[in-house]
């Protein structure tokens, strides 16, 4: 029956379309604050019309479905932006604790004790033999070895901090991919397009995509209507549709990857670690060990390109074993060594040393790949690795800003050492010595002392050259006889030769303890050192004023330190006499603020500069990293701002907007049920017309 | 556009936090008064920050090190005046007792004058600052003259330059005891000491009284009652030689001079220069030998004159041979010595020590302040290649100066001359005639100078050594030398001395020559004077200098860091009424919403 009931059909439809936008704005209005909430509205759409007279009449109104305002293609851009955000801030964060550490101001920091310790050089100069110029000296040391120590230390605990944000980001990250891959299901199962839209389900995926997206880079694509597979920006795959991959946050490890034609059946091992990535290849096959080993060449970026000794050759390492393993070039200490290997090494095998703790994507249980973010040589990230978010920017600061400075200022406190070393040990103090035992110890005192398995740290900082010694008669003080004279070829010579140079000159005897050089003089002698230019004395650490070759482990000689009488100021004279005013040792370290002394690093090749000025450099460095990522982060932060900003105008709620609506709906609602009363009054006015 | 109402109160929170953070940065540089505050403010600029800072405390240092050195310098330009005064009374008494109506007894008096003043330069010679002697080279522990005897004789030899030479001086070895007067020596016979027996006597008491002494043939010791002269055998004396043993100073502390050796006429001999201090050149010639013995002479002015023939003997493959200013040894000589006939040497320049070769003839000449070595860099053939390629390094090897080459001569009897800083390294070669590559030689001045580093690389010193000032004699083992051993007449101690004696003595044409002496030790003083001077001088334009570049050093800092406080508050103001500004429109459209009006 058409008619009056048709128009109490319209009016219920009305009614009930109203009631759904009303709810649906009243939502609106409920998740204004609501963090990820996107703005519904309710669609509408004529009832199905039917075909009478006078024609075709319409049957009201039908809430179709409830539809969720958002911009997948802006969001798909915001979540890229907003994971290089999350990089710079998390770098920004952690840089300005460093920039404290290197904040110099005028009366504290290692600049100043740097300064102050050129001062007192200057100070000893005017009175070399004036006991407390000497103590005060030793003061000023201690405070700038300590200052570099705590340093060193200091950057030390922020890198291993950074392996707990690490380990905390890995396990959130691992819960959000459970719970994308989770709520993929329900959508699946709840979803029914253009009927039943999941969209708060829709929601909160969104919003663990944007959390997923602030810890790692991620790409997200639609697959159907509302399925999406997220992957990370270099392509492994982090879940698909109702599966997820894990990450793992794991120690330092080796692999091996081997050529299609290789027997190899050994392992590779390492000791020790680095904030380096080494790839090694076989570049000569050969066996492991033996005497023609295999030769295998280094990569620090993957295989791009290959690490080049000083004269612009390939740099290689032989296969050996453990008993003979081998330093990685570049690192503190690192070294490799190959296990259980029956067959030879074939060109082309692989093997990766990752001397840290790393995060790796398991495809499988079995098979996993290395994401941990790695720097290429130009600077650019690794499109392999991952790239963005909290992770990139963590595994940065600990291996690349970290590592650089720890690099630096490593070189820093060696070129300091072997610089004063060099100078102070081609002088004397007011004492001379019975015995004296260098501080500085071989791995092997039978190979030449500049080889790597002669083990001595500062062996290939030696020359050629000569080294002279004088003898004193104890008793009398009087030279009894000087200058002697040995040659040192660090090519060819080890120390057990140096030794045995020693011990063919008069009134001297040399022995070798525990890889340490101890050269003493005979009974009723003593004995002084003369000009020395191989640098051995300073490379054994023998009459040095510090020992040690590294940030951490630089500290004043024992010697010294316990008798400051040994503090050089003087020199042996022309006359073979060591004489209390002289001042030339002690003057000679004082200049060397103003000079120029060479530094090596692995990031900035060979540079000159003053010791001074390198440090104020790597306080630049620091500011300039510092101000880099604020700046960095700054800009990204704008961007995703606009862009949020952008999706918010399409997804935000305007409760003017909604007030407006609330009324337009409650005047609908009130105009739907005028209809049905309207409807009601005409079947009574039928009705009554019977009586 | 769609406003959504959370992005409104977003960027009212971003601009309130913008504004706030930009009122914080500068009320922080308002109360540091620095722009910048921390590396990231301007990484280049806090470099550039640290860099001055470190020159500027550098500054700070010289400035104290100059100080320093005004003082020291100051205390010997003190030290030396006193000492002119002294020498300018010394030559009035001079002239009073060369006054031919004077007594004996008149100049005895006089004497004792001048032995006190003798005492009184003494004690400035051996002037301390803070405990240290500042005349004594690097020997600063200990004075730097005691007092002594030497021994001149009326046995002397005009040289070329017109000086004197002693020719007693070589054989004088040692006196032991004292004495408060000067003593005269004659001798009556004639023949040489150590070979023949002479009669000798000798008065303690300006001739008043004699005792006779003769000396047996095998000695060598003259017995003079306190005092004991020991000699070199081989003075030869005849009935007229004198001896006057008089007061002088005898040098302790450190000196400069020690000299390489030059040989002349070619041999395989080795000669090592020995003790002494030889502050002039000295050649020397062997003229005869005869068994063991042999005979040599020695000139002190390039050859024009050449003193009387000395002798000496070869015993154990070695002798040596007495000089003015100290010994030299030749060593290693084969039995008969005869090679050792027209060996021919100067004495002079610097000592090499030739570390990984031996055997080469080397010297170094020139004017060395320190220690250089020099490196050869490829092998060379002495007798035939005609050059030698070599680096030499100025800081004990770390840095080499490379590239250097020398023309050689490829005789025997030239040298190749190697030029390094401050001078040349002469070598050729004897019965060692390659170098390999890689061969060291060190030049090692002696050296007694305390320098201070006044401006960056620029060291002065800021001593003066005894004996350049005041004379006196050195002692070695071997011997007792005279400082200026061609230039008598710079020799404070010894004019004074001298003087001293020909008062004693009486002696009015000695008191004649002691005023020439006098003269000359005032001469002396006087450019010691003018030298330290110049040094004060440039002590004084240096801190002018640096106390110039420190205030421009600190300016330009302070264009880096400082904030200009003007611009600053300017800043303030302008970031206030910005902050005020959003707060008053955030607030106010925060507040407006429709539903106010519905």
């Amino acid at each position: 029956m058409s008619g009056i009931g048709s128009i109490l059909d319209i009016g219920r439809w009305a009614l009930f379309s109203s009631q759904k936008a009303l709810e649906t704005t009243g939502n609106n209005v409920a998740n204004v604050d609501t963090p990820g909430y996107s703005r519904r509205s309710l669609r509408l759409e004529e009832g199905p019309a039917i075909d009478k007279v006078p024609g075709q009449m319409g049957t009201g109104v039908r809430a179709k479905e409830i539809i969720r305002h958002f911009d997948d293609f802006v969001e798909k851009q915001y979540l890229t932006k907003q994971t290089d955000q999350e990089r710079w801030a998390s770098l920004e964060e952690n840089l300005k604790s460093v920039e404290t550490l290197f904040n110099n101001s005028e009366s504290s920091g290692l600049n100043q004790a740097l300064a102050e310790f050129w001062e007192h050089w200057q100070e000893l100069g005017k009175n070399p033999e004036s006991g407390s110029a000497r103590s005060a000296l030793l003061g000023k040391a201690q405070n700038l070895l300590n200052t570099i120590q705590i340093t060193d230390t200091d950057l030390g605990r922020l890198q291993s901090q950074m392996d707990d944000f690490i380990e905390q980001d890995v396990q959130e990250a691992n819960d959000l991919l459970a719970q994308i891959a989770e709520t993929n299901q329900q959508i699946k199962e709840k979803g029914i397009p253009g009927k039943n839209n999941p969209n708060e389900l829709l929601d909160k995926r969104n919003n663990l995509l944007r959390d997923l997206s602030k810890i790692m880079d991620i790409e997200v694509q639609q697959r159907g209507e509302w399925d999406t597979v997220v992957t990370t920006r270099a392509g492994q795959t982090l879940v698909d549709g109702r599966e997820h991959y894990d990450l793992a946050f794991e120690s330092a490890q080796a692999f091996k990857s081997l050529s299609s034609d290789s027997d190899f059946d050994g392992q590779i091992d390492f000791s020790g670690s680095s904030s380096q990535e080494y790839t090694l290849e076989v570049h000569q096959e050969g066996d492991v060990g033996g005497s023609d080993p295999a030769k295998l060449k280094v990569s620090l970026d993957g295989g791009r390109t290959w690490l080049k000794d000083e004269s612009g050759d390939l740099l290689t390492i032989e296969a050996r074993e453990f008993e003979d393993r081998q330093q990685l070039p570049q690192a503190r200490d690192l070294q490799v060594w190959f296990e259980d290997a029956t067959q030879e090494l074939a060109k082309g095998d692989r093997f990766q040393v990752m001397p840290k703790s790393g995060v790796y994507w398991y495809e499988t249980t079995s098979s996993k790949e290395n994401i941990t973010p790695r720097p290429l040589a130009n600077g650019e990230d690794d499109p392999r690795r991952l790239s963005g978010g909290s992770l990139s920017g963590e595994f940065g600061f600990r291996d690349n800003y970290i590592g650089g400075y720890q690099e630096k200022l490593d070189e820093f406190s060696q070129v300091l050492g072997w610089e004063v070393n060099r100078l102070h040990s081609q002088g004397a103090g007011l004492q001379n010595f019975t015995e004296v035992l260098g501080v500085e110890k071989a791995q092997d005192t039978g190979e030449p002392l500049s080889s790597a398995a002669a083990g001595l740290e500062l062996g290939n900082r030696l020359n050629p050259g000569s080294m002279e010694l004088y003898v004193y008669n104890r008793s009398t003080g009087n030279l009894e006889k000087g200058p002697q004279v040995i040659d040192v070829d660090p090519d060819t010579d080890s120390m057990q030769d140096v030794a045995d140079d020693l011990n063919g000159l008069d009134h001297i005897s040399a022995s070798i303890h525990n890889g340490q050089l101890q050269v003493s003089a005979e009974d009723g002698y003593e004995l002084a050192f003369g000009s020395d230019s191989s640098g051995l004395l300073a490379g054994l650490g023998i009459n040095t004023f510090f020992q040690g070759t590294n940030a951490q482990d630089l500290a004043l000689n024992g010697r010294v330190k316990n008798n400051q009488d040994f503090i050089s100021t003087a020199r042996v004279n022309g006359a073979g006499e060591v004489n209390p005013g002289d001042n030339q040792t002690a003057l000679d370290i004082a200049e060397l603020q103003s000079q120029k002394v060479s530094f090596h690093t692995l990031r900035e090749g060979h540079t000159n500069q003053t010791l001074q000025e390198y440090f104020n450099s790597l306080s630049a460095d620091v500011g300039s990293d510092t101000a880099q990522a604020e700046y960095n982060h700054e800009y990204f932060k704008t961007l995703t701002g606009d862009l949020d900003a952008r999706q918010k105008e399409h997804s935000g709620v305007n409760l003017d907007e909604e007030m407006a609506n609330l009324i337009k709906h409650q005047q609908a609602y009130t105009a739907a049920a005028k209809l049905i009363t309207t409807a009601e009054q005409m079947m009574d006015t039928l009705l009554q017309m019977k009586q | 556009m769609r406003v959504a109402h959370n992005m409104l109160f977003d960027s009212y929170i971003r601009q309130l936090n913008q504004s706030t953070t930009k009122l914080q940065n500068l009320s922080q540089q308002a109360s540091t008064q620095k722009k910048v505050n921390r590396p990231a403010d301007n990484p280049v600029g806090m470099s550039r920050i640290l860099n001055y800072r470190d020159s500027i405390s550098a500054l700070q240092k010289f400035q104290d090190n100059i100080s320093g050195a005004n003082n020291k310098l100051g205390l010997t330009d003190k030290t030396l005046q006193q000492t002119q005064d002294m020498l300018t009374r010394s030559k009035e008494l001079a002239v009073q007792a060369a006054n031919e109506t004077y007594s004996k007894e008149n100049r005895e008096s006089i004497s004792k004058e001048l032995h006190q003043i003798f005492d009184q330069v003494l004690a400035q010679a051996n002037t301390m600052y803070e405990g240290q002697s500042i005349f004594a080279g690097h020997k600063v522990q200990d004075q730097a003259y005691t007092r002594g005897l030497a021994v001149s004789s009326n046995k002397t030899q005009e040289t070329s330059l017109g000086h004197e030479m002693d020719l007693v001086t070589p054989y004088v070895q040692d006196i032991e005891g004292e004495s408060n007067n000067s003593i005269r020596v004659e001798f009556s016979d004639s023949g040489t000491i150590g070979q023949d027996d002479i009669d000798y006597r000798y008065s303690t008491d300006g001739g008043d009284s004699y005792t006779d002494k003769t000396m047996s043939s095998g000695d060598t010791d003259l017995d003079l009652g306190e005092v004991t002269l020991r000699m070199h055998e081989g003075f030869k004396v005849d009935g007229d030689t004198e001896l006057e043993l008089y007061p002088t100073a005898i040098y302790q502390g450190d000196d400069q001079n020690k000299p390489g050796v030059e040989i002349l006429n070619k041999f395989d001999t080795l000669v090592e220069p020995q003790q002494g201090s030889f502050d002039s050149e000295v050649q020397v010639r062997v003229t005869d030998v005869d068994g063991g013995d042999v005979e040599y002479e020695y000139s002190l002015d390039q050859g024009e004159k050449w003193s009387d023939k000395l002798y000496t003997n070869v015993s154990a493959g070695e002798a040596t041979l007495h000089l003015p200013g100290g010994e030299v040894r030749l060593e290693e000589l084969s039995g008969s010595s005869t090679d050792l006939e027209d060996l021919e040497f100067t004495l002079g320049g610097t000592h090499v020590q030739q570390l990984n070769t031996e055997n080469l003839q080397t010297v170094a000449v020139g004017d060395f302040t320190d220690k250089v070595l020099v490196r050869v860099d490829e092998d060379v053939d002495l007798e035939n290649d005609a050059e030698i390629k070599y680096s030499y390094s100025t800081d004990q090897g770390r840095s080499w100066e490379e590239g250097n080459t020398a023309e050689n001569p490829t005789a025997q009897d030239e040298y190749a001359e190697l030029v390094v800083p401050g001078g040349k390294l002469k070598l050729t070669h004897t019965t060692e005639k390659d170098i390999q590559a890689g061969d060291q030689f060190s030049i090692q001045p002696r050296q007694a100078g305390i320098d201070t580093e006044i401006s960056q690389g620029v060291r002065l010193q800021q001593n003066l050594l005894g004996p350049e000032v005041f004379g006196g004699h050195y002692k070695n083992p071997e011997g007792l030398e005279p400082a200026f051993e061609s230039e008598p007449q710079k020799n404070l101690f010894l004019g004074l001395g001298k003087l001293i004696t020909a008062l004693e003595q009486n002696d009015r044409e000695g008191i004649q020559a002691g005023l020439q002496h006098v003269d000359g030790a005032i001469e002396q003083v006087s450019n010691m004077q003018a030298s330290t001077g110049a040094r004060l001088n440039r002590l004084e334009s240096t801190e002018k200098v640096l106390s110039d570049l420190e205030m421009s050093e600190k300016e330009r800092k302070g264009n880096i860091e400082d904030v200009d406080f003007a611009e600053l508050m300017s800043q303030l103001t302008q970031q206030r009424t910005i902050y005020q500004a959003v707060l008053k429109s955030s607030s106010m459209i925060m507040r407006m919403s429709l539903v106010d009006y519905i």
